[in-house]
């Protein structure tokens, strides 16, 4: 009795130590899931170890001595294999993740500053570059987000240093942890800004060379105009030549009458072009639309006097060239009447013409829709009514000198 | 009944050899010769013309292949003959693509006027082959990439590279790539000396 008594207080002293090793491991469980933020299973293990050790206890006293032996050792089992299970879950997820130091140290180490403080300023994370920014913008250390990035993105997006030197802030709001976080970024964008400075410098000579160029290349069309004009020239005179040649020939040799006739024919082509070539006459653009209106049979009308000005010289030249493309198209006439009058700052020019009356509803395409928008451009207005007869009127303001 | 002809033309005496063409052939009538293109539409909407020879570069900036477009567009019937003496190949392919009938360049002639006039009455499409071959610098227009032509032609017409490279939806990058090749290429040592080549030898005619 003595005997088996003394073999149950030793195992039970075993089981004991057992116990309280198993006690410690979850107390250590338990700190380690406080680190990792996750506590529910141990706290649950390591109450049940607890529970089995009060029992431990009340079996050694024979308070709970009906409980058998083994079902406590069984208990102890499940509880070990449960702990050492989560103490390789343990391994594994610190294996996996990172410490906060462990975020701090690598942040440090990227080359642009990166800040995060929450609404009240209070700092969250920040690099060491950020913080070496903000001390270089402000001349004081980080101590509240707000007032620290409030000052510095008032200095603008892209800030001037000293040395060519530029750096670029942006702050931005996110959300961690169901927290809304402010997030400020700064980088050093010196490289960059010199080399858009030096680019921006090269396009503006570009565009100097190339507005020189837009110039020149104009007068090089006339010039080439000119090229055309004397190769023209070149070939009369050349035509001119084997005429007088084969005039010579004729009247050396004789000939046919026929060949006389082409003879003089080739002469007189020539010479008409010699006396004519520097009689080309240039007529403004008005007197070009009356010239061909009179050639093509049509007759303008006109009762006032036509604007002047530059822009509204041409708008009305378009728009009389315009009616009258449609008074011989759509209306059939053969006169267009111009009345223009003088409002208080401009003009009103109206166009009618004695063609027919429009009966379907006019549509402005094609040339209609391109004077409305030459006139619109200049500030005007176009507005046409059909009321007994199709009239167009043209409001234009005076250019001003 | 005789083809009737409408000349436009801004220079007199290419126009009076047009007027001198038509009037010495047989079957056809010259009812005008006009220096602007602006107005050839006028005589088209009045009526009579079966035929137009239209220049393409206009003293006034009004181009040509303008004023034959918007004639085709809304007088199909008449003729169109495109005559240059600017070998741009940009232009040969905008006429096609306006529906132009026939194309015939002034100082390189395949075929006499006369022979482009009565073929285009007859419903053919005379057009070169290709753009008369011009030298600018070193190297012939035949030998410039398509590629190369586009940035040649926006660089004559003053834009910068990185505006080439936005009109062209390419890289500046490549814009620089193609103007080095054009440079090495034409042998020409600025920028500005190779688009001033260009417009000399017409294969560029700037339209800004």
């Amino acid at each position: 009795m003595m005997g088996l008594s003394h073999n149950t207080v030793v195992i039970n002293g075993l089981i004991g130590a057992w116990v309280l090793l198993l006690l410690w491991l979850f107390i250590f469980l338990i700190a380690l899931n406080i680190y990792m933020k996750q506590k529910k299973i141990d706290v649950l293990l390591t109450g049940t170890t607890i529970f089995i050790y009060v029992l431990l206890q009340c079996h050694m006293s024979n308070v709970t001595a009906s409980i058998p032996f083994y079902v406590l050792v069984i208990l102890c089992l499940v509880i070990s294999t449960l702990g050492i299970y989560r103490v390789h879950q343990a391994y594994i997820w610190q294996r996996k993740h990172i410490t906060n130091l462990s975020v701090k140290h690598a942040v440090d180490k990227i080359p642009f500053g990166v800040c995060y403080y929450n609404k009240s300023g209070r700092i969250l994370l920040i690099n060491k570059a950020m913080t070496d920014f903000c001390e270089e913008l402000t001349g004081e250390p980080v101590r509240d987000g707000n007032i620290t990035f409030e000052k510095i993105l008032s200095m603008g997006s892209v800030i001037h240093l000293p040395g060519e030197r530029a750096i670029s802030v942006y702050s931005d709001s996110c959300i961690i942890d169901s927290e809304e976080v402010e997030l400020a970024t700064a980088f050093d964008i010196s490289e960059e800004y010199k080399k858009t400075n030096m680019l921006m410098q090269k396009e503006e000579e570009l565009k100097e060379i190339n507005e020189k160029l837009t110039s020149y290349n104009k007068e090089m069309v006339s010039v080439i105009a000119l090229r055309e004009v004397l190769n023209a020239k070149v070939k009369i005179h050349d035509e001119l030549g084997s005429s007088l040649l084969a005039t010579k020939k004729y009247l050396l040799r004789g000939g046919t009458l026929e060949e006389r006739e082409h003879l003089i024919e080739g002469l007189r082509n020539n010479v008409r072009f010699l006396r004519q070539e520097s009689e080309e006459v240039q007529y403004d653009e008005y007197e070009m639309i009356m010239n061909t209106a009179t050639d093509i049979g049509m007759k303008v009308d006109i009762k006032g006097e036509l604007p002047n000005d530059g822009r509204s010289r041409h708008i009305v030249a378009t728009a009389m060239h315009e009616c009258l493309t449609n008074t011989i198209r759509h209306a059939g006439g053969d006169t267009l009447f111009v009345e223009i009058s003088n409002t208080a700052d401009g003009y009103r020019i109206v166009y009618t013409n004695n063609g027919a009356v429009p009966v379907d509803k006019i549509s402005e395409k094609g040339g209609l829709s391109s004077l409305r928008n030459l006139v619109e451009q200049a500030g005007g207005t176009m507005q046409i009514t059909v009321s007994g007869q199709y009239i167009l009127t043209i409001e234009l303001h005076k250019e001003k000198d | 009944m005789a083809v009737k002809v409408l000349v436009v033309d801004d220079q007199i005496l290419p126009r009076q050899l047009f007027e001198s063409i038509i009037n010495n052939a047989e079957g056809f009538e010259l009812i005008a010769s006009i220096n602007s293109a602006t107005l050839a539409d006028l005589y088209c909407a009045r009526g009579g013309v079966d035929l137009i020879i239209m220049d393409v570069v206009m003293a006034d900036g009004y181009s040509g292949l303008d004023a034959a477009f918007k004639i085709k567009k809304s007088y199909p019937t008449i003729k169109i003959i495109i005559v240059t003496s600017m070998p741009d190949a940009l232009f040969l392919a905008k006429a096609r693509e306006i529906g132009v009938d026939s194309f015939w360049y002034k100082e390189v002639q395949d075929a006499p006027m006369i022979d482009v006039m009565n073929r285009t009455m007859a419903g053919e499409n005379i057009y070169p082959d290709e753009a008369p071959e011009v030298w600018v610098g070193h190297v012939k227009n035949t030998e410039l990439t398509d590629r190369e032509m586009d940035v040649l032609r926006m660089l004559v017409n003053g834009y910068t590279d990185g505006e080439i490279a936005d009109k062209l939806g390419v890289s500046y990058h490549t814009v620089r790539f193609h103007l080095n090749s054009l440079l090495t290429k034409s042998g020409c040592s600025t920028r500005t000396d190779l688009a001033i080549q260009a417009v000399k030898s017409g294969i560029v005619v700037p339209t800004n």
